[in-house]
């Protein structure tokens, strides 16, 4: 059977009823759609309007509601809690009173040839047989409940004389008590330090291009007495990182070096000082430059 | 005592009526699935172990739906054969019959179920009014 979507009902939003929040009783509400379309289609039509069928679904759910109710009520009167065919039978009539049925106007008759089950009955003998289409699974499905452990349960007793012991037992204290925090600091003395020594490296690598340009520019017109000169100079004054920038200098050109003055240096480089101590002897080294320089110009290069 | 007896015998036929019918329901299966009847049953309060009472309810739920249903249909024929009456070229297009809001509010009206739709919407109060009065 098909389905024709309305212009003026509620089929045409698509987007917005996927928006929509399953609610609780969709599941059921689901099933009795499909139940009415079959009975619509046995009864002889060939389609329907989406808000005709859910109409029609919502009745089918609240008629037999509306029958457990009456027939409860009945049973109740009665003085019994389990229901009977009796009381079914006069849900049944109080129903369809509103309709009309045979011996409706009666009073005092027997439930047993009530009218209204023989027009049951009659619908049942003529009626072919509409299965639902697919298996239901039984619904609402319960889930076992992890209950809160007794005091017994739990081989407490309780405090207090007034509170039972099959009564579920309390909160651990540790929940709920109060206990001193762990007081945050605001600095992390690692990252400190780390920040620290990167800055030095820093300063340091910048200090150590400054002087090799210094010694590029020098280097290339300097003669080898004068460069060795300085780098004893700076050794004996324990400046081993000039030292060996002097050194690193004489290779740069070719020149052979004297084995002592490599191994002195390498040695006296494990022992450099810090960064201050590099900034002073910057100074004295272009003061030393210059004084190369004024002696090659008076030696007369 | 005649009497009697033949009431007594009636009433044994009506006994043995309804506990066949009964045991009738247990082979028939009706549309509407136990397991959805159960659950609205349970819903409301209505506690009996028996499955045939629980097919009897769903029985009765068949039987009022489809006896809406048929009036519906009914209406819905009647309104084509109108409509084919005052023109024959449409015939073939209404042949097809679809549940619709206006034969299905017909039809429960009678079984006292009111399900009552608008005719239209309108965008404001002086919509379809004439021009002339709706100036003023």
């Amino acid at each position: 059977m098909s389905g024709v979507k309305t212009t003026g009902g509620k089929g045409e939003d698509g987007p917005s009823s996927s928006l929509e929040r399953a609610k609780a009783d969709d599941f059921g509400r689901s099933i009795s759609k499909i139940v009415v379309a079959q009975i619509c289609e046995s009864v002889g039509y060939q389609g329907y309007k989406e808000s005709a069928l859910e109409a029609l679904a919502d009745i089918s759910i609240w008629y037999p509601c509306d029958l457990a109710k009456n027939a409860s009520f009945h049973a109740n009167l009665a003085g019994r809690t389990e229901c009977n065919v009796f009381d079914i039978t006069r849900a049944l009539e109080d129903l369809g009173d509103s309709h009309g049925f045979p011996g409706a106007s009666e009073t005092g008759n027997c439930l047993v040839d009530s009218c209204i089950v023989k027009g049951i009955t009659q619908f049942v003998d003529t009626k072919e047989e509409i299965p639902f289409a697919q298996p239901v699974p039984k619904f609402p499905v319960v889930r076992n409940e992890k209950l809160v452990p007794s005091f017994k349960h739990m081989n407490e007793a309780p405090p207090g004389k007034h509170i039972p012991s099959w009564l579920p037992a309390f909160p651990d204290p540790h929940t709920y008590n109060h206990t001193p925090m762990w007081t945050e600091r605001a600095s992390n003395p690692c990252a400190d330090k780390i920040e620290q020594a990167r800055r030095q490296i820093k300063a340091e690598r910048a200090l150590l291009r400054l002087q090799q340009r210094f010694v590029l520019v020098v280097c290339t017109i300097l003669p080898k007495e004068a460069i060795i000169s300085d780098s004893i100079i700076f050794l004996l004054i324990g400046d081993s990182v000039h030292a060996c920038y002097w050194k690193s200098m004489l290779i740069m050109r070719g020149e052979k070096v004297w084995h002592w003055l490599s191994e002195t240096c390498a040695l006296l480089s494990y022992m450099s000082v810090g960064f201050l101590f590099h900034l002073g002897f910057t100074v004295f080294f272009t003061l030393a430059t210059v004084e190369s320089l004024v002696s090659m110009i008076a030696i007369g290069y | 005592m005649n009497h009697n007896q033949q009431s007594n015998d009636g009433k044994h036929d009506d006994d043995s009526a309804l506990s066949d019918f009964l045991a009738s329901l247990m082979d028939y299966t009706p549309t509407i699935p136990d397991e959805l009847v159960e659950h609205y049953l349970a819903k409301s309060g209505f506690q009996c172990p028996d499955v045939r009472l629980i097919r009897l309810v769903a029985v009765a739920t068949q039987k009022f739906v489809a006896d809406v249903a048929s009036d519906s249909l009914q209406h819905c024929k009647a309104r084509q054969a109108a409509v084919v009456k005052d023109k024959r070229d449409k015939q073939q297009k209404d042949k097809r019959l679809i549940l619709t809001m206006d034969d299905l509010s017909k039809s429960l009206r009678e079984y006292g179920v009111n399900v009552k739709q608008q005719e239209y919407f309108a965008d404001s109060p002086s919509t379809g009014m004439d021009p002339a009065s709706r100036d003023e």
